[in-house]
């Protein structure tokens, strides 16, 4: 039987469940340019004794998933497009400045030379000419190995911000449990994990699912743990001794380590892999194979021909690659040791120098196809080509991150005029259940007054 | 879709910033003039900027050593015409033999055998034009050198097999310190050792000295000695292209026959065993070596002109070469500019709307 008292709870109960609808409302505008926040819905349902409210957060698991994923790329481009822009500056000769002049004047030099066997000023200005040119190698050279190791240096600092997001991400993962086995709200929780993950992607490649507990687990891309539920593991680092760049190491539950760096693909640390270990590799491989072309092929005619003084010539170039090459010392402090002939009597005969000034025209690289200087001018546009690669997909990729940023906000972010809407829908309930509490009142008087 | 205010307010950040990127490549270009300022700019281009410019430097030089060549055969060639000049007189003294004062025509003689002696030994940045491969040792000069305490070997000429050669070694007062004599020598380059002992026993100290030669035959007469050729065959090779040399002459001893005839004439007149005879033949021989220099100043302007064409050439190429870097590195700034002008109003409307997107108004406004 309906009793009027009953009719005030039942009234009680709308004005709490508008309360809280409103609650949920104000917290929504509150947190309207929250980082992360996801937006939360009243959801009201009627009861035997009148209404209840209860929020809910407003979540697309699929685009969380496609958001992670595609800030893992991103990473990994900015990474790459970074450290390449740092590497684009060394290869940069727009100024007609360097390595390509460097290598002109050395040809130059030696033809100055066939002009003028004996000329000492001649063999001055080949010594210095060369000496400029393997000056530029060495430079280019350790500049390039300078970059690989400030990289290795971000590989640590990397390995590091993946520890600490690991360790965040098990802690929340225990309190999500706590607050659940509790019946109390986990959604900040929620945010701040999904901020995390979200972060992790883009810092290394992982794959991740959610277990029964509704926490999230993380695995490396080869299928070694990080993170089951409140447990976490960590990466580590350690000294390659065959390129003393430092390795990637994954350590297990006993704190053995394992190396993990040509499993690591992805995300900020792969980007910083493959640049340190591939790019530049390769770049100073091509540098080196250069430098020790032309230290052959110098040395070769060179030790054929005879000084000054017409002593059989010594090796005009010592090293055996970009970063150690330079001109004989005993040259530089004497160019007289120069041979530029091809015989012992004939000092002024210039036929060694003509051979090496025709070197610059010679087939010497790529297995009798290019010149020294062409070879050079493909290295520059192979890494004009992986820059702007990189710039690109960089830019590409940012593109897909703010696509599936925007799919995400377009579910779970707030919109103003949405709650603004809803918050009148709120009050004009909460002001329509306060009437019913009045009339009630009334009848209620009503009926004492009898 | 469901759009928020917080989307519209990250896009208008994104497009803002898109804009600006672009503005700033743009203005980079038209400010800096070039469409390639670094290599990711257009990395095809870059490459071949590279090439071009190497190419343009290697034809610099081609170019730069084509000119010295030329330096080298003008000066080859006013060399060769003044001993050709000095010979044709030789050739008159000579031929006129029947009327002459024997005294004047043998200093006259002498004189022109130094000056052709001077010509051979003609000096071009600092090394012998007609040396061969030795251009550092004068091609023609009776002198010897003791360098270390090691004397070099004497090197002279003879016209003719000779009994006797008597070499005076002097030192740089003009005093006899040596007197050599040797018995035997043929006709052409002779050399004889030389221990660097003065006539006492005593090392010379390191120098140059000089030296006369007189020899006499079997019968006792006089054989006519000169300065022997001490270059070799040499060949002054020129790179004036991708793998194209000229080779200029630089052999000496294009004028050993006739400094061997005008010394000939110089011995005979001074042993008075001047015959008509002789000079006959004597004539013919400075009219064979007057052929030769001819021939050879044939052959200079053949190489002259060659190294013309490759010049007009090389200058072509390069100009091509120019255009092309010109073409490709610095493109079109007038296109530059008009892009310039339409991404600042590009950017400008962004910038508009983003405005207006932010000052929209919201429902809470109304209520």
């Amino acid at each position: 039987m309906t009793t009027i008292s009953s009719i005030m709870n039942t009234t009680l109960s709308a004005l709490q469940t508008q309360e809280a609808a409103i609650a949920v409302t104000s917290s929504n505008i509150a947190n309207v340019n929250t980082d992360g926040y996801t937006r939360q819905t009243v959801v009201i349902s009627s009861t035997s004794s009148g209404t209840t409210a209860s929020s809910k957060r407003v979540y697309d698991s699929f685009v969380i998933k496609q958001l992670c994923s595609a800030k893992e790329t991103l990473g990994e481009y900015t990474a790459k497009a970074k450290y390449l822009d740092s590497i684009e500056v060394i290869f940069d000769e727009s100024e007609g400045t360097g390595l390509s002049e460097a290598l002109s004047d050395f040809w130059s030099a030696w033809q100055d030379l066939v002009d003028n066997p004996t000329g000492s000023s001649e063999r001055s200005i080949l010594a210095s000419a060369a000496d400029t040119m393997a000056n530029y190698l060495n430079t280019m050279s350790s500049d390039l190995t300078e970059i690989q190791e400030g990289i290795d240096d971000d590989v640590v600092t990397t390995v590091a911000a993946i520890n600490e997001d690991l360790e965040q991400i098990a802690a929340l993962n225990q309190k999500i449990a706590a607050a659940t086995a509790a019946g109390q709200d986990a959604s900040t929780y929620q945010d701040s994990l999904d901020l995390l993950v979200e972060d992790l992607s883009s810092l290394v490649d992982i794959s991740t699912y959610t277990n029964d507990s509704g926490q999230i687990c993380i695995q490396l891309s080869d299928g070694k743990p990080l993170v089951d539920g409140d447990t976490c593991w960590s990466l580590s680092t350690t000294t390659n001794t065959t390129t003393g760049l430092k390795d990637v190491t994954w350590l297990d539950n006993q704190g053995n380590a394992t190396v993990i760096t040509a499993t690591i693909t992805g995300g900020e640390l792969g980007g910083e892999l493959e640049v340190r270990d591939e790019t530049i590799v390769a770049y100073q491989e091509q540098l080196d194979t250069l430098a020790a072309a032309i230290i052959d092929a110098v040395n070769a005619l060179h030790t054929t021909g005879y000084d000054l003084d017409g002593t059989a010539g010594v090796d005009f170039f010592t090293g055996t690659g970009a970063a150690d090459i330079a001109v004989n010392t005993a040259i530089l402090d004497d160019p007289e040791l120069i041979a530029a002939s091809s015989s012992a009597d004939s000092t002024s005969d210039g036929s060694i120098a003509t051979s090496i000034a025709e070197l610059q025209d010679s087939l010497a690289m790529n297995g009798g196809t290019t010149t020294f200087g062409d070879y050079y001018s493909a290295l520059v546009s192979q890494v004009g080509t992986d820059v702007a690669t990189a710039d690109s997909k960089y830019e590409t990729q940012t593109d897909v991150v703010e696509t599936y940023q925007n799919l995400r906000d377009s579910v779970s972010s707030v919109s103003l005029d949405e709650e603004t809407t809803k918050l009148l829908m709120y009050q004009s309930a909460y002001t329509a259940a306060a009437k019913v509490m009045t009339a009630l009142d009334e009848m209620m008087e009503t009926l004492l007054d009898m | 879709m469901r759009v928020t205010q917080n989307m519209m307010v990250n896009s208008s950040i994104r497009w803002i910033q898109k804009q600006t990127e672009k503005l700033n490549d743009i203005s980079t270009v038209v400010a800096a003039g070039k469409e390639v300022n670094k290599p990711s700019d257009d990395p095809s281009a870059a490459g071949q900027i590279l090439e071009d410019r190497a190419t343009i430097s290697k034809y610099a030089k081609y170019i730069a050593t084509i000119s010295e060549t030329d330096t080298w055969i003008e000066t080859a060639n006013s060399t060769l015409e003044a001993v050709d000049s000095l010979l044709e007189t030789a050739q008159d003294i000579i031929e006129s033999s029947g009327s002459w004062d024997e005294d004047t025509y043998l200093e006259q003689l002498e004189s022109i055998y130094e000056q052709v002696v001077d010509l051979a030994n003609t000096k071009l940045n600092s090394s012998y034009l007609y040396g061969g491969d030795n251009a550092l040792t004068a091609p023609y000069a009776d002198e010897v050198e003791i360098s270390g305490g090691t004397a070099d070997s004497v090197v002279f000429a003879l016209a003719g097999s000779a009994a006797t050669v008597t070499i005076e070694i002097t030192d740089s007062a003009g005093n006899v310190v040596r007197t050599l004599t040797v018995s035997g020598g043929s006709a052409g380059t002779n050399t004889v050792t030389w221990d660097g002992l003065d006539d006492s026993g005593i090392l010379l100290a390191d120098g140059t000295y000089d030296f006369t030669v007189s020899a006499t035959d079997a019968s006792g007469d006089a054989v006519a000695a000169y300065a022997a050729y001490r270059g070799d065959e040499g060949g002054k090779e020129v790179l004036i292209g991708e793998n194209s040399t000229v080779t200029l002459n630089n052999d000496g001893s294009l004028f050993s026959d006739a400094l061997s005839s005008l010394s000939q004439a110089i011995t005979a007149l001074k042993n008075s065993s001047y015959t008509d005879d002789l000079a006959s033949s004597l004539s013919d021989a400075l009219e064979s070596a007057m052929t030769a220099i001819t021939t050879e100043q044939v052959a200079l302007s053949n190489v002259s002109s060659q190294l013309e064409v490759a010049d007009t050439r090389l200058d072509n190429l390069t100009l091509a070469l120019e255009n092309e870097i010109n073409t490709i590195e610095v493109g079109d700034t007038t296109t530059a500019a008009v892009k310039l002008e339409a991404q600042t109003t590009a950017r400008e409307v962004t910038l508009e709307t983003v405005a207006s997107v932010l000052k929209m108004s919201n429902l809470s406004d109304y209520i």
